[in-house]
């Protein structure tokens, strides 16, 4: 991509982070009341660092990639907390002013990717039409030129350039859609279940090629995922997620290396590997909360081994494990 | 190894396909298994592991007669499954049950858990009255639904996906059947609801001795849950063994592809990378006669593996390979690509 270094002057300074949320509270007025998706989360993201939300469905991480895109349907709220990228709180943006932030400095990968692609227009088209959107400036010509790199970067055949999506595989498809996403050089890409429809191999493929982009490249990431394996694979940092709360959050190596949350614990413990002895999985009993009155306490407590009785009555505080490691439960501190 | 209940004898099956509306895929025939054999031992849970389209869910498909093979036989306990009329075809369809991928689909909307319980044994006529009732109470207990009577009348909306497909299965187990095909069970569901369906199926063998066909795309699921496991690829089988020593010693190529793809999870050094995979595909040379996997191995010989298909062949104790180099031999053709 010819303007990499054009773009280069829009980013913050190295040492500043990219994207701070705080204390984050998203929802949708439901028929049965306001449904608090995300509740209160906060993290940071450096550039060039990626960074992994795990959890269940219905833990909220989806939302989160949605507010950060300003995509949010019209019965979503953001009820509280600030989204500084760059400096600016997104939060506080307009529609207009946030459809300049959107694809250009952050873009997203959808989940199901594969229906994301125009049926009826060839597949350089849609990408050029993304370009030249966000870059008017261009001409026609530039712009295929721009495609003609990217289908290099994310490694798409030349000659398929002109194809339609449907002559596309399923991994080719998703190839593209990653291609669309860099189109506009973001700075930030949410890739929410970027492999979830893909075949192993095609997956594995795809999560290499996107860790070398961003390597190459010094995107951040923010990978959404229900899959633990996935996101060890692929992130710096783990955010574990559970009824619309972040509940520990660290390093890849501190988070799967030494879980401290019960619920991070559970998720690991249900999880069937290829390694090591085969030990018994262990399913984490009952279900998850209701999110419309969700309990006072801890949201954990009903499933958790350790509860005690208190859990269920205070609101659990963050404790600080190592200073880029911190769990949200008091009882959690021992190892 | 003791009388298989299960039987697979070189069974094919080609479907033929429409072209797509906009010309994308033409017209023609998609071979979904090619000369399949199998046997499946009593009380045995046999893992079938492929991707999308290796013709996995074709094989279960054929063992419930949902579908009937183009040539060979499948039989259940040395009877021969096509052919099957009336009474005795009503019995088989009693031994022999399925469980679905999508709980979300395969539970009828209208139908309260008791009457979507309960319906097989009014269909097979068994039990009768207050035994119904007890039956199905029973069974959903086993499932792990507790109280059986605080679930028994509610609908499947009100259920979570994971307490859906213990329905399902509660469904297919109460007339205890002999025989039981999962079409990837949890494929649908999070992994702590998957953990616990892993536990009912082994559970399931347990208290009824059945043997169940487990149908996956998981090398890891399959460990856990599977004896043997069979390895599929465009509808041939690859290799065959037991679970362990096929994920833990694995010999067809194609295997160590699927092994070498999975995310290792912070455990990488104890599983050897194998490299079987070639980044490019290479030309398969004209009409593809030899193995399937020869246009993506790395290992290949380029005239023999293309030109003449490799059987399943013994390999070590309980174990079959589909390879002429099998484990670390090397075909000669070693190389880059095409």
């Amino acid at each position: 991509m010819n303007d990499r270094t054009a773009g280069e002057d829009k980013r913050a300074p190295q040492t500043e982070e990219l994207l701070q949320v705080e204390g984050l509270t998203v929802g949708y007025r439901t028929k049965r009341g306001f449904m608090r998706a995300v509740d209160g989360i906060s993290f940071s993201l450096r550039k060039g660092r990626s960074l992994g939300l795990v959890g269940e469905s219905g833990c909220g991480k989806t939302t989160v990639g949605m507010t950060l895109m300003g995509l949010l349907p019209p019965n979503g709220e953001i009820r509280s907390g600030r989204i500084l990228f760059k400096g600016a709180d997104l939060v506080q943006k307009t529609e207009e002013e946030m459809r300049r932030v959107r694809w250009r400095e952050i873009a997203m990968i959808f989940q199901a990717a594969m229906n994301a692609l125009n049926p009826v227009q060839r597949v350089e088209k849609q990408i050029a039409e993304a370009i030249l959107t966000h870059a008017p400036e261009l001409s026609e010509e530039e712009a295929l030129r721009q495609v003609e790199g990217l289908f290099q970067m994310v490694n798409l055949p030349h000659d398929r350039m002109h194809d339609y999506p449907h002559q596309y595989s399923g991994g080719m498809k998703q190839r593209a859609i990653i291609a669309m996403a860099l189109a506009c050089n973001p700075d930030l890409i949410i890739a929410d279940e970027p492999t979830t429809a893909l075949d192993v191999i095609v997956q594995h493929q795809i999560l290499e090629e996107t860790k070398a982009l961003q390597r190459d490249l010094d995107i951040s990431i923010i990978f959404i995922s229900h899959d633990i394996s996935i996101v060890a694979d692929v992130s710096h940092d783990i955010g574990v997620m559970y009824a619309g709360q972040l509940v520990e959050y660290g390093s890849r190596e501190e988070v799967f290396g030494d879980p401290r949350h019960y619920y991070t614990r559970a998720l690991l413990a249900s999880y069937p590997t290829l390694a090591g002895e085969k030990k018994d999985l262990v399913p984490i009993p009952g279900e998850t909360p209701s999110l419309v009155n969700p309990p006072s306490g801890c949201r954990f407590c009903d499933r958790c081994d350790a509860a005690a009785e208190t859990c269920s009555l205070e609101r659990p505080d963050w404790m600080e494990v190592s200073p880029t490691h911190r769990v949200l439960c008091a009882r959690c501190l021992s190892p | 190894m003791p009388e298989p209940i299960l039987k697979l004898e070189e069974i094919s099956k080609t479907y033929r396909t429409k072209a797509s509306l906009f010309g994308g895929r033409k017209a023609g025939l998609v071979k979904a298994l090619q000369s399949v054999s199998l046997d499946v031992p009593k009380g045995e849970i046999f893992g079938l592991v492929g991707e999308s389209g290796s013709g996995k869910t074709t094989a279960g498909r054929l063992v419930v007669k949902l579908e009937s093979p183009d040539s060979g036989r499948v039989l259940l306990s040395g009877e021969p499954v096509y052919g099957l009329r009336g009474r005795r075809l009503k019995a088989y369809r009693r031994r022999v049950q399925m469980i679905f991928q999508d709980p979300y689909q395969s539970l009828n909307p209208q139908l309260s858990i008791y009457e979507s319980v309960v319906e097989p044994l009014t269909i097979h006529r068994l039990a009768a009255g207050g035994e119904r009732m007890e039956r199905v109470l029973s069974m959903i207990q086993t499932v792990g639904l507790s109280p059986p009577e605080a679930f028994v009348h509610r609908y499947p909306h009100q259920l979570s996906g994971g307490q859906r497909q213990r329905v399902a299965i509660a469904r297919a187990m109460v007339l205890e059947p002999d025989f039981v095909v999962a079409d990837e069970p949890t494929s649908m569901l999070d992994a702590s609801y998957s953990a616990k369906i892993f536990n009912i199926v082994l559970d399931m063998r347990r208290r009824f001795g059945v043997t169940i066909l487990f149908i996956t795309h998981s090398l890891a699921a399959a460990r856990y849950l599977c004896d043997r496991i069979a390895v599929i690829y465009r509808g041939h089988l690859m290799e065959v063994g037991p679970a362990e020593e096929v994920i833990h010693r694995p010999l067809h190529p194609y295997t160590r592809a699927l092994i070498d793809a999975l995310p290792k999870f912070g455990v990488a050094g104890e599983i050897p990378r194998y490299d079987t995979l070639l980044e490019t595909e290479r030309d398969p040379g004209g009409e593809s006669v030899g193995c399937p996997f020869f246009v993506r191995c790395r290992k290949a010989h380029r005239t023999r593996c293309s030109r003449s298909l490799p059987g399943l062949e013994p390999a070590g104790p309980a174990r079959f390979v589909a390879c002429f180099y099998p484990g670390d031999e090397g075909g000669g053709a070693v190389g880059k690509g095409p």
